[in-house]
């Protein structure tokens, strides 16, 4: 569902400069606790992925050789991981990422007119790409798993219920 | 109670009676709610009395396959030689349902509470507690929540001085539908992808690393404390008529209901009460049309069927569909069936692990002779095409994901024909446009 290039020319540098390690200081301090709660060190690549994404946004090909490193895996093993799961960005995203469910039971109140309002009032366009400005990116995901709420949209970490078209203004003016 | 409404008469609230009140998620507001009674008491039982009281009570997996829980738990080795693991499954992702949400944002304790008493039960000193990776209220409620129960004594080396070991670990998923089917979520647990694992060897026998392992739902490890409080012979009594389902529900309403929520009601209860008293009926104006009972991946009842039925695991049956995970899609009179199946099938499209071929393959074409047809450029043969889709995807894969794809395909087909024949005959604008 995600993609488009429209997202990677505004981070474009970032690339460019040379990669300073995520797991170092209290990061690794964190990911060594974690590793005394599971009896493999496999185990810990979804907290160490998250740990990523925490600490930069997105996971890019550096990360992932890194995060093989500390666990003793192949960056290609970490790569296929990385891309089974939806949340994982492969690529950067605006400073404010926002999801809306438009599965069924969203859908059938009105959660693609959501999408639309969002797509405006954020003006990214289209899903997937992030706004010119850089802090927006709206995807529509599956099942948010609040559907008596519909329309439910997770903003970064922030869980919204009831979102309708008329309140989409407000909520986006919150994130600027 | 029918969070976030108040409760209703026909309801009876055993889970649910805190939903919405805040002091109930801390240590102490549980305590002073009676909590922690019901590990204080299982740790002075034997594991196999506990599985035994469960047992007797009837509870079924609340996640959707309904299987008895006393009777997993006695498939656990009984001499521990590999480390045994309990894992709790709280990916809830099934369309439709937002109950095991509500469980971990108000009753965190109780969930904790419940997965200590089964971690003894079957010999597990360390449990996983999978949430899927949306769920951010849940977790940071989760998390404080075993903070405190561990500072308390109620998790940890030596539980409430009994002597045994419980640990609990947090593990957060990453958005993916199909790691909560029980062995796919193993391996996403193990650090892969979370592809389903052929059974044998079940959990019991070589589960997540390899080790003897359980996993239960939320709703079912929720309900343990109360069972082993109150007893066996209450829960079981908790029914009207049929004895095989026993017990309280949590059932989530979503869509065209005047008060989506949470209900729970005895297993028996009439869905048509559910529908029309609890939930208060169709929006102003309209009339129901359709009901998908157990979450997105049962078949579709029209409102005839779904009127008629009791709310339990063989009710449902009879009129021709599943309870599942309970999690109630109704849709009224202005719902567009073709659109809203091809919704559904898009779903599976994405969710699909795509190591089975037919699932693969049978969800993406699936979804594509839909797109077509919505797009008016559908033929009379794609209802044949579509029908041994759903045959080849049904019974033929690792796991269920694609005979949850056909489930509402066969079933709309069959119920909502000729919403189909319209865009075929053109005789209804199209509702998408072909790429």
């Amino acid at each position: 569902m995600s993609g488009g290039d429209g997202s990677r020319a505004t981070h474009g540098t970032a690339q460019a400069e040379p990669y300073t390690p995520v797991f170092a200081g209290p990061t690794r301090a964190r990911l060594e606790t974690l590793f005394t709660k599971y009896p493999t060190k496999q185990a810990c690549l979804l907290p160490a992925l998250w740990m990523v994404q925490e600490a930069r946004g997105w996971i890019s090909e550096q990360a992932i050789a890194e995060v093989a490193e500390v666990l003793g895996l192949t960056p290609a093993y970490v790569k296929g991981v990385v891309t089974f799961y939806t949340m994982y960005h492969t690529h950067p995203v605006g400073r404010h990422f926002i999801q809306v469910c438009t599965t069924t039971p969203c859908n059938i109140c009105g959660a693609e007119e959501v999408v639309n309002a969002l797509l405006g009032a954020t003006g990214c366009g289209e899903l997937g790409a992030t706004s010119p400005d850089g802090r927006f990116t709206v995807i529509e995901v599956e099942c948010l798993g609040a559907c008596g709420f519909a329309t439910p949209i997770l903003v970064d970490d922030e869980f919204i219920e009831n979102v309708t078209p008329e309140k989409v203004a407000g909520i986006v003016k919150r994130y600027q | 109670m029918g969070y976030p409404h108040p409760s209703h008469p026909k309801e009876t609230v055993v889970l649910s009676q805190h939903f919405g009140d805040p002091e109930a998620r801390s240590y102490a507001g549980w305590i002073k709610r009676g909590g922690y009674e019901g590990l204080r008491k299982a740790l002075g039982m034997s594991r196999e009395a506990i599985i035994e009281e469960v047992k007797a009570s009837g509870l079924r997996g609340r996640g959707g396959a309904g299987f008895p829980t006393g009777l997993k738990w006695s498939f656990m080795p009984k001499e521990v030689v590999k480390p045994h693991y309990l894992v709790c499954n709280a990916d809830e992702s099934e369309p439709g349902t937002f109950k095991d949400r509500e469980i971990m944002r108000w009753t965190p304790h109780a969930l904790i509470e419940g997965c200590a008493i089964a971690a003894y039960a079957i010999g597990a000193e360390r449990c996983y507690i999978y949430i899927r990776g949306e769920f951010t209220e849940p977790w940071k409620v989760m998390s404080a929540a075993v903070e405190e129960a561990a500072a308390n004594g109620a998790l940890g080396g030596n539980v409430f001085g009994s002597g045994k070991r419980i640990e609990m670990v947090l593990h957060r998923g990453a958005g993916a539908y199909i790691c909560g089917e029980e062995t796919g979520m193993m391996n996403s647990l193990e650090g892969r992808r979370g592809n389903p694992r052929i059974k044998p060897p079940y959990p019991a026998v070589a589960g997540v690393f390899g080790s003897p392992t359980t996993v239960n739902n939320v709703e079912t490890l929720a309900a343990v404390p109360h069972i082993l409080i109150r007893g066996a012979p209450w829960y079981k009594a908790l029914c009207l008529g049929n004895p095989k389902s026993t017990g309280t529900k949590l059932v989530s309403v979503c869509g065209h209901v005047q008060r989506p929520g949470n209900y729970e009601v005895t297993m028996g209860t009439p869905m048509r009460d559910l529908l029309h008293d609890m939930c208060g009926g169709p929006p102003p104006g309209r009339t129901f049309k359709a009901v998908i009972p157990g979450g997105s991946s049962v078949p579709i009842m029209t409102i005839q069927e779904a009127e008629a039925a009791l709310f339990d695991y063989e009710g449902i049956v009879e009129q021709g569909s599943m309870l599942g995970s309970a999690g109630m899609i109704v849709m009224d009179d202005s719902t567009d069936m073709v659109y809203q199946i091809w919704r559904l099938a898009r779903f599976y499209a994405h969710e699909s692990c795509a190591q089975c071929t037919q699932c693969r393959e049978g969800t993406a074409w699936t979804t594509r002779i839909l797109e077509r047809i919505l797009a008016g450029k559908g033929k009379q043969e794609d209802f044949q095409v579509l029908l041994d889709l759903a045959d080849n995807m049904t019974g033929k894969t690792i796991c269920v994901l694609s005979d949850s794809c056909a489930a509402p395909v066969v079933s709309g087909i069959q119920k909502f024909r000729s919403e189909f024949e319209a865009y075929i005959a053109g005789a209804r604008e199209p509702a998408l446009a072909m790429a």
